[in-house]
């Protein structure tokens, strides 16, 4: 029960905490190219191939927002 | 050719004919004001310190107001403090969590350009919100330090205070204080913590609106609602009421309205005595309507000065005996004025004239004189302090009374010859008694203050009384003896119309009929709107409407409670040295006029003109019959049967009483009483 209990607050404490990550840090770093924007080139002094998960940008919307975001838009056009 | 006319000044057929000036204003020219004018200005200027603060009274009913008024607030919020701990213990964790929020939220920069970023986001821009994001650290990257730095000095604050030695009680306080102020960070905003409980009558405030419609309603020659004009400052509170200053258009006067009270009070929608229209002090078509919050009836009554522990009055100054609607205490001069009380039973009679005598009390120079014929003792408790003192209604009461009257009458013939010694003194000016005479010990001018309730009983009971009354009261008004008559049959035959007519301060107070009315107030009074008739006897007790006061007009008298009225007889005991000012009045036998007209008619006189007759019963005994005048004898003997005839004096006919009319009636009262 105790446990139960435990469980249930760290998962809620998490849940908020990755909500209100959602809102003040929304963009995380692409994990393609870890936030560079760029894939990095094997030979030196060659031009690096730019990232297409992230268009160059290097930085991802983070999934919860993502899904925040779709959710509104359905809400919108309903 | 043209002839030459001569000018010729006495020519009666020239005449001047002047031209006519055409156009231009027939008002006189604005005249810019002009330093004289500054200079000249009279205007009020209203007193900077407020009246309440002016006086001793004031200051201390202000601070026991005060004072009674926190300590009733402290018990309330004491009684309800459980329920204050527990709201504080409700809100505090939220300010706490409200004002650190607030503070991190600040340091971080949580508001600068939020929406953008936010949209930024909605939209899935990272180089826009990048940018955005940027700023922001930008902006809010020396706040950080700023919070450290806070925290730093409260940390060295803390540890200071430690090191310093505060004691424990200390620290508790300044845990109070961050509990409640973390209560009042963590409240909702429309939520307070303390009650505000306001208990006030409610009342819906007056209006321009109003006013003008019941105006026009009441059809005295307001057509339109915009003719009324209210001069500055408007309608404004004034006392515990409204008032509304207004001016009637064209030639419609304010006395037209007061005569319509009742219509205007119901087109007001309130009791008649909520709405007291007079007439305002700019001009006559001036309307001053003050409107209660509450029905007069309803209303407490301000505290009395004289029942101050230090009062002391001056029958010579204007003193409170009443108030009127606004609350306002109404004052009156006692001296050289006579009072006239009437009523129905129950409408606060003896009361009224006790705040008169309490005023007479009050001045240690007074002579007090009573005689109540109610029988029930009302002024029992004063009667140490009167030289004379009568109560009941047998014929040892009235006896007294008219006692009173005789020796007022005795005492006016005795003054009179004071008053001209003093006058050729030079002290008494003006030929009136003076303060300076009054407090002269052994002047034996000082006031004299008689007081007859229930009048009526003496007048029927004792025949004469009336007519002696009336003279008393006409001869001793500039002779310092003051009379107050209280009745509650104010007709011809128990108050003799007479009487009525020498009195000029008359008080009605609750009336049944405009008849009662008006033969308190004066033929006319019913009409112009002084009227005693709505007052409730019992319920509007002490209220009446007063007129030979300097303003006419509703007055209610002072009545205060059992233990003030007793303190403040007791504070007349003591001014008086707790003894009665002045000698009892000797009791004169009441004489038979028939029997001593008989006595006074030497042999060989066929009869006596009335004036004749007069002197010589003032001669016979001076003690009963002073002042005594033809026209009072020829009434007092008529009642006998005696007839006014010719009585033939050298060779003119006089009229007068015949030896042979005075013969008759004796022997016509012999045979009655047998």
């Amino acid at each position: 029960m105790r446990g139960t209990l435990t469980a249930t607050g760290i998962l809620l404490v998490v849940l908020l905490g990755y909500a209100a990550s959602c809102i003040v840090r929304p963009f995380r770093d692409c994990w393609l190219c870890d936030g560079k924007g760029h894939h990095r080139s094997k030979r030196k002094r060659k031009l690096s191939r730019p990232c297409g998960w992230c268009d160059r940008t290097g930085k991802r919307l983070r999934f919860g927002r993502r899904a925040w975001n779709k959710a509104r838009e359905k809400y919108r056009a309903a | 050719m043209t002839a030459v006319i001569p000018f010729d000044e006495y020519d009666d057929e020239r005449h001047i004919i002047e031209a006519d000036k055409v156009g231009g204003p027939v008002d006189a020219p604005d005249r810019k004001t002009t330093f004289a004018d500054v200079v000249a200005r009279t205007e009020q200027r209203p007193p900077i310190v407020p009246a309440v603060l002016r006086s001793p009274e004031g200051r201390q009913a202000l601070a026991r107001w005060s004072a009674g008024y926190f300590a009733y607030e402290l018990g309330k919020h004491a009684w309800k403090s459980p329920k204050y701990a527990a709201k504080v213990a409700w809100y505090a964790p939220r300010g706490l969590w409200r004002a650190g929020s607030a503070v991190l939220w600040w340091a971080v920069g949580g508001r600068e350009n939020f929406h953008l970023r936010q949209e930024a986001a909605n939209k899935n821009d990272p180089h826009t919100w990048q940018s955005l994001n940027r700023t922001r650290a930008k902006e809010s990257s020396a706040r950080w330090w700023v919070v450290g730095v806070g925290l730093l000095l409260l940390l060295a604050a803390l540890v200071g205070a430690e090191l310093a030695g505060m004691p424990s009680v200390g620290w508790w306080a300044a845990v109070v204080g961050l509990v409640l102020v973390a209560a009042r960070l963590g409240r909702p905003a429309d939520k307070p913590i303390v009650d505000w409980a306001t208990t006030g009558q409610r009342f819906t405030k007056l209006t321009a609106e109003m006013v003008r419609n019941a105006v026009v309603a009441l059809s005295i020659g307001v057509k339109e609602p915009g003719q009324l004009t209210f001069p500055p400052p408007g309608i404004h509170k004034d006392g515990p009421g409204w008032l509304a200053r207004f001016n009637l258009p064209g030639a419609i006067v304010a006395t037209q309205l007061l005569e319509k009270r009742d219509n205007l009070a119901a087109a007001l929608r309130l009791p008649v005595d909520q709405v007291w229209p007079e007439v305002g002090p700019d001009h006559p078509g001036q309307v001053d309507l003050w409107v209660g919050f509450q029905p007069s009836s309803k209303m407490g009554q301000p505290r009395w000065s004289l029942a101050a522990p230090t009062a002391r009055t001056s029958v010579f100054e204007p003193q409170p005996f009443a108030t009127d609607a606004r609350q306002r205490p109404l004052s009156t001069v006692l001296l050289a004025r006579n009072f006239l009380i009437g009523g129905q039973p129950g409408s606060g009679k003896s009361y009224a004239a006790r705040t008169l005598l309490t005023i007479a009390m009050l001045d240690p120079t007074v002579e007090l004189k009573v005689a109540e014929f109610k029988g029930v003792g009302d002024f029992l408790d004063v009667a140490p302090l009167c030289s004379t003192y009568a109560v009941g209604v047998d014929d040892d009461a009235f006896e007294t009374g008219s006692d009173i009257i005789t020796w007022a009458l005795a005492e006016c013939e005795r003054r009179g010859k004071r008053i001209l010694a003093a006058k050729q003194r030079g002290e008494a000016p003006e030929g009136k008694v003076t303060p300076e005479l009054a407090a002269k010990r052994g002047s034996g001018l000082h006031p004299v203050f008689i007081l007859l309730d229930e009048v009526h009983e003496l007048f029927a009971a004792v025949p004469g009384a009336a007519a002696a009354c009336e003279r008393a009261i006409k001869r001793g008004r500039a002779l310092g003896i003051i009379f107050c008559l209280a009745t509650q049959i104010p007709d011809k035959d128990s108050l003799p119309p007479n009487i009525t007519r020498c009195i000029t301060t008359r008080w009605c107070l609750s009336v049944l009929g405009q008849v009662e009315n008006d033969m308190i107030l004066g033929t006319g009074a019913y009409k112009r709107g002084f009227s005693g008739t709505v007052y409730r006897p019992g319920i509007d007790a002490g209220w009446g409407v007063m007129v030979g006061v300097d303003k006419p007009g509703s007055a209610r008298s002072f009545f205060p409670t059992p233990e003030v009225t007793a303190a403040i007889v007791a504070r007349a005991g003591q001014l008086r040295g707790h003894a009665a000012v002045g000698e009892d009045v000797e009791r004169v036998e009441a004489r038979d006029m028939l029997a001593d007209a008989r006595t006074v008619l030497q042999n060989g006189e066929a009869g006596l003109p009335w004036a004749v007759l007069a002197e010589r019963l003032a001669e016979l005994a001076p003690e009963f019959y002073a002042g005594v005048t033809a026209e009072m004898v020829r009434e007092s003997l008529a009642r006998y049967g005696v007839d006014s005839q010719d009585v033939k004096v050298g060779r003119s006919n006089l009229k007068g009483a015949r030896r042979t009319a005075l013969e008759a009636a004796q022997q016509r009262r012999e045979i009655e009483s047998e």
